[in-house]
């Protein structure tokens, strides 16, 4: 799992400015008047990660301690179910969230520096950006649904693969 | 200690656990012994506050179990060694009981004594930094046990320790769990090692969704009848049953070709009895003095 919240943003922070670099060079690059639209669609990709990579580490969370055993002694404790739901939802919604502002940073820096030729401007940071960010928000409720429908495993339809096939 | 009073647990239509009662006294060792599916572990459970109880009542020290403002304080006082392990496997050693301590709310500096009071006692110091996942079985209970120890509980609830261990890391945890009884623990000790409640337990339990039997292994073996004399012959008949019961008032059971006689004085009452089996044809192989163990107790009892 640390491994794809890892990859995945590093994947798009820096592979798709590649694509968009190296992208049509036979052709001479991309055009001026198609490439505003490709990168609004690139742009997109962090609602995916922002989505799945929380939810993924959620749905598994509870789930995955009772699996590998782990939960019984967990609940031996004196800890409040509340106090482990908070824990778990920061555990997976944060480094999650931080990696993918990071990878968003970083892939509007290269795709800054790759495209300003192109367009004659530094086309980020801008409003579609910044509603994809600001979005990052709402997607709590829907992890966080995930993590209780962990903690109610009969009730869990899917738990999504993780990325590389980690755990 | 710990009270139980018809303590009942069902899931749907299944009686786990019916009209448990008992009482363990503060710094005893009790045992609870029964075939897989008796309800030893939902027992632990449920006074472990793990889950609710369908009826009766229990409570550990001044607490009541199943009260949701006590269950907290419950799990202040106890400490679990679940059957399954549960460590975290890329956590040392170390940092499994700091996680552990953190969570019993333990004080940074009685935290660091007590891991490395148990890490050294358990002999597992030298391995503190080695991830969980990479220790070797009976290496993975003690540590369960060193976590379950970690905040000093007044009681520890030990399900099934020394199951899947070789004989020496068994030892190993039987002798540690004599020098837990030392420091006047109450120990809670669900097993299927009849050897090792024997060993280690003031009073056992036998429990088979109802408790059937409860008392010292010394009570539990006298309740078969105390002392016997076993007299093994080539072939057990009526006629030779008749005739061992014309001379003696002792009770006689017949196991095969073995007759089984509730008298332990081979010296007077006996000679008797021989008597009458070699006349009425009978040709003996042996005659044995045993005591009951706690193994024919449990499989009595059990049946």
């Amino acid at each position: 799992m640390l491994r794809s919240v890892i990859l995945f943003p590093l994947i798009v922070s820096i592979g798709l400015p590649l694509v968009v670099h190296f992208g049509g060079r036979q052709h001479g690059g991309i055009s001026p008047s198609v490439l505003p639209r490709v990168l609004d669609a690139f742009s997109f990709f962090f609602i995916i990660g922002a989505a799945y990579l929380p939810t993924a580490i959620a749905s598994y969370s509870l789930v995955g301690e009772k699996v590998e055993k782990s939960l019984e002694p967990l609940l031996a404790t004196p800890i409040k179910d509340r106090e482990l739901l908070l824990g778990k939802s920061i555990a997976a919604f944060l480094p999650p969230i931080v990696a993918i502002y990071i990878g968003a940073g970083v892939f509007m820096a290269l795709i800054n520096q790759f495209t300003h030729q192109t367009l004659g401007y530094s086309y980020f940071p801008n409003w579609t950006m910044g509603i994809i960010l600001l979005l990052f928000r709402h997607c709590r409720l829907f992890f966080l649904s995930r993590l209780v429908l962990s903690y109610r495993p009969e009730q869990a339809t899917f738990v999504p693969p993780s990325f590389w096939g980690d755990s | 200690m710990i009270d139980a009073q018809n303590l009942t647990k069902k899931f749907d239509e299944v009686t786990a656990v019916e009209g448990l009662t008992f009482h363990i006294h503060e710094g005893e060792v009790f045992g609870f012994l029964g075939p897989n599916g008796a309800g030893k572990t939902t027992t632990v459970r449920m006074l472990c506050c793990l889950i609710s109880k369908t009826g009766g009542e229990a409570r550990i020290a001044d607490y009541e179990v199943g009260n949701i403002a006590d269950s907290l304080k419950i799990r202040k006082m106890i400490g679990l060694v679940p059957d399954n392990v549960g460590l975290y496997d890329k956590l040392s050693a170390y940092e499994n009981l700091d996680f552990y301590g953190k969570l019993y709310e333990c004080n940074e500096k009685s935290r660091k004594e007590n891991i490395e009071r148990f890490l050294k006692m358990l002999g597992l110091w030298e391995k503190k930094d080695v991830a969980a996942g990479t220790l070797s079985k009976g290496m993975k209970q003690k540590l369960a046990i060193a976590r379950a120890l970690i905040h000093e509980p007044k009681v520890l609830f030990m399900d099934e320790p020394t199951a899947n261990l070789d004989p020496e890391a068994s030892k190993a945890v039987r002798d540690f769990i004599l020098e837990l009884k030392k420091e006047n623990r109450t120990i809670f000790l669900n097993t299927h090692n009849l050897d090792e409640a024997q060993k280690i337990c003031d009073r056992i339990g036998i429990l088979k969704t109802r408790l059937l039997i409860i008392g010292t292994p010394q009570q539990l073996k006298e309740s078969l009848g105390g002392v016997k004399t076993e007299i093994q012959l080539v072939q057990v008949n009526d006629a030779i049953v008749s005739a061992v019961k014309k001379v003696t008032t002792h009770k006689v059971e017949i196991d095969e070709n073995k007759l089984i006689i509730d008298v332990g004085n081979i010296d007077t009452a006996i000679p008797t009895i021989i008597e009458a089996i070699v006349s009425a044809g009978g040709r003996i192989q042996s005659v044995t003095e045993f005591t009951p163990t706690l193994e024919d107790v449990y499989l009595k009892t059990v049946k």
